[in-house]
């Protein structure tokens, strides 16, 4: 069940409904069964697994708040190898089986190590995260492991936020969940202005941009090197909008039910640094990476080269997360190798741009920053939207080529389509660096009409220019 | 009371513009005589009293001249050819023109080699036309529409593609807007020549590809003639010697084979003239698959031609 299908809006309006219906005591059980009924949409066999992680880190959680020393340890590390064990079987067993075979010129025997031919759970990597987070948090004593088995299952099974996050941790979620809600006109507000932004975000921008960047993506050879250029920057607004429109949905889903979930994007085309540029994206996960990963290795309190290395190694993990390919390793491989490099270059760059007295011009100072950064971030994405290594490798060569040519006119993608979306993404990132956030968490009431400009503008907009082909959301994949 | 209040307002004003705007946009396209939506209109426009309907890809656009075989035949002929379109949507015009066009006594199927693989189809997507509500139960169209969406019919309009839309606006600001030279549909490639381009990027030997669904296709044609009582004739228009497709295709006479089967058992007349005297000829041709004016005067005087030797004997 997408958020963007119909489907989904009446699942929502029947779940909320019930919701403020019930005594609240009847709540969880409510909201947990329509998180399974959720969940089930997609396959509903692969419950049973997530409820077997459940039980698990349940008992795991209670387990390791009684126990101490090492028998402590080794509880957290059991639950932690029992949620890596699915995702490893799941999502990493046919890779790792490929590049043995690989590697030893497949002269193992199939029988032995068949390859299986089972669909990726849903969402499993993010609730993996967020199911390892408070078993971590109850180790670390951050948490008081939840005794009630529904509440903790709701957490792990929220539907809003159960197959893309964002990642939550147990200390923002739990309590939320044994607090009595009261229907709040303020919350349905907000709640309903983060959905239809982010439908818009999702259904205008993104299965749009999605119609030239799958064309293009999967025939590279096909295209010269504008074509692959646009596609590219394209994939970079597509990919953010398709997935903070899905976080946004998720928030505002939450929101409208009483429930706050973490922002997962704050604007992060804003970021004048790679390292800005992962505060300002995927939010939830890259705090988890930092919280359970990097500080676990020392963090920068270590050695400097230990200090690259754990920079280096946390973004190799995160794109290795982000897919059972090695271009998702090489794209998060990217990211670790651009911030050890601006840690190695700060002090010449600072030198220089005091030098040419670019400090004391802002405004072509930050736009070189801005630039720069995109311009980073979007060459990295090529490598986790190119459907293979080499195709990735053949795009980067044929862009930095000088095979360009003019606009490639596609069947399904027009020269007014592509002025549209470019309109559109301008439009977008204006309305987000300078509007989008005080209008969406402005309450009833408060800049009355401005927030029905803003409504009309967004509802009308999906109306007219939305692409209703169901495209699933990117990130659901992970 | 606010909340209800708010909602209420821009769900209300949001249904008034989309309303408006589709009405806007549904003018648009009615005006258009370009394009898929031309040739829409031109279908739809009962007082053509089209007697010869000519469809199919660029092959019957720029090579099938109206006028010469309006004059040679006595007819009234109207071409219906579209770029790069496939076997599904030359079904889908046939249905359309002949439901509305009564005095249809001949259809003209250009066949290509290539038209039997819909998912290259530019105009899979171009669902809707302003004139049919129920524009769906006309057309084979594609399951992956929003069908809830569609059922709402004020909203129509989130459905259409940007082609569309394009045309919409065309349609408004240049509503009288027809091609140069363009005949009853009929648009000739007025430049002599541009072989710039092969016809097919590899040269190698390589497979036509063909979906078997596809090219079923053919025969529900048939049947929709038949039922409409009308004479159906595939014909295949000349290719430049040196571009013949069976040069570099491997399947392409076992699939002309098929073709022909076709119309032996649905007793259609079967017109192969893709490699007449002329095709020898670059002075005939704008490139390797396309005539040029002068190459569709006379390979219209000769499909003219045999229509009226059809009419004469029958």
């Amino acid at each position: 069940m997408l958020f963007n299908s119909l489907e989904f809006i009446a699942f929502f309006i029947v779940v909320t409904i019930i919701f403020f219906a019930l005594p609240h005591k009847y709540r969880w059980f409510h909201l947990l069964a329509a998180s399974c009924y959720f969940y089930m949409a997609f396959v509903p066999i692969y419950i049973l697994i997530l409820f077997g992680t459940i039980i698990i880190d349940y008992f795991a959680g209670i387990w390791i708040e009684r126990a101490s020393g090492r028998r402590r340890k080794w509880l957290l590390i059991i639950s932690i190898i029992s949620n890596i064990g699915v995702l490893a079987v799941f999502k990493y067993y046919n890779f790792f089986l490929d590049n043995i075979n690989a590697a030893t010129g497949n002269s193992i025997d199939r029988s032995l190590l068949p390859y299986l031919n089972i669909l990726l759970p849903i969402g499993l990597s993010f609730h993996t995260f967020q199911a390892l987070s408070y078993t971590i948090e109850v180790y670390r004593k951050h948490q008081n492991a939840e005794k009630h088995f529904g509440i903790y299952a709701l957490y792990v099974m929220f539907y809003p936020q159960l197959v893309a996050g964002p990642i939550e941790r147990p200390q923002n979620m739990l309590h939320q969940f044994h607090e009595k809600k009261f229907f709040n006109s303020d919350n349905f507000f907000i709640g309903f202005k983060l959905i239809i932004w982010g439908l818009f975000k999702k259904v205008v921008i993104a299965d749009r941009l999605a119609i030239l960047v799958n064309q293009v993506y999967n025939n590279p050879a096909e295209h010269n090197a504008t074509m692959l250029f646009i596609a590219t920057v394209f994939f970079a607004m597509q990919i953010y909008c398709d997935f903070s429109g899905y976080s946004g949905i998720a928030l505002g889903t939450a929101r409208v039910m009483g429930f706050t979930l973490m922002k997962n994007f704050d604007n992060p085309f804003q970021s004048k640094s790679i390292s800005e540029f992962w505060k300002r994206w995927h939010i939830s996960l890259s705090t988890w990476f930092r919280d359970y990963l990097y500080i676990s290795l020392g963090g920068n309190k270590v050695s400097i080269p230990r200090w690259y290395f754990n920079l280096f190694f946390v973004f190799l993990v995160s794109g290795f997360w982000h897919g059972a390919n090695w271009t998702f390793m090489i794209w998060g491989a990217l990211h670790g190798f651009y911030l050890v490099f601006a840690i190695l270059i700060d002090r010449p760059a600072k030198y220089i741009v005091s030098k040419t007295g670019l400090s004391k011009m802002p405004v072509l100072y930050n736009s070189f920053q801005l630039l720069t950064t995109f311009a980073l971030v979007t060459f990295a994405f090529i490598f986790f939207r190119a459907n293979s290594v080499s195709d990735a490798f053949y795009i980067v060569k044929k862009i930095f080529s000088n095979q360009w040519g003019g606009w490639q006119a596609t069947e399904v993608f027009s020269i007014f389509s592509l002025a549209l979306s470019i309109v559109l993404v301008i439009a977008l990132l204006i309305t987000e660096w300078k509007f989008s956030d005080r209008i969406i968490e402005s309450r009833l009431g408060e800049i009355y009409k401005t927030n029905l400009v803003f409504g009309v503008v967004v509802i009308t907009g999906i109306f007219l220019l939305g692409v209703f082909q169901k495209l699933s959301f990117i990130y659901f994949q992970f | 009371m606010k909340l209800i209040k708010y909602l209420l307002t821009v769900f209300i004003i949001s249904f008034l513009i989309t309303w408006g705007v589709s009405w806007v946009t549904n003018k648009g396209l009615l005006s258009s005589q370009v394009d898929f939506y031309g040739k829409m209109n031109a279908a739809s426009d009962t007082g053509k009293k089209t007697n010869v309907l000519i469809v199919g890809s660029s092959r019957a656009l720029v090579n099938v001249d109206t006028r010469i075989l309006d004059s040679v035949t006595g007819l009234r002929s109207y071409n219906y050819g579209l770029n790069a379109v496939t076997i599904r949507t030359c079904f889908n015009i046939m249905k359309y023109a002949l439901h509305y066009q009564n005095d249809v006594k001949f259809v003209l199927l250009n066949i290509d080699y290539n038209m039997f693989n819909v998912s290259k189809d530019p105009y899979k997507d171009a669902y809707y036309y302003p004139f049919e509500k129920n524009f769906q139960n006309f057309l084979m169209t594609d399951s992956t529409a929003n069908w809830y969406i569609h059922k709402l019919n004020f909203l129509d309009i989130s459905l259409y593609d940007d082609f569309a839309k394009y045309a919409a606006v065309d349609g408004w600001i240049r509503p009288g807007r027809t091609i140069d030279g363009v005949y009853k549909g009929f648009y000739p490639h007025q430049t002599l020549n541009d072989f710039s381009e092969s016809p097919v990027n590899d040269l190698s030997k390589t497979e036509i590809p063909v979906n078997e669904n596809d090219f079923s296709i053919l025969n529900d044609i048939a049947g929709l003639c038949k039922k409409a009582n009308v004479k159906l004739v595939f014909v295949i228009a000349p290719y430049f010697k040196k571009d013949f497709p069976g040069n570099y295709y491997t399947n392409y006479y076992s699939l002309l084979e098929r073709i022909k089967q076709v119309a032996q058992q649905n007793d259609i007349l079967f017109l192969d003239y893709a490699s007449l005297p002329m095709a020898s000829d670059k002075a005939y041709f704008y490139n390797g698959n396309h005539l040029n004016v002068k190459g569709a005067g006379i390979y219209s005087s000769i499909v003219a031609d045999t229509i009226r030797k059809y009419i004469v004997s029958n």
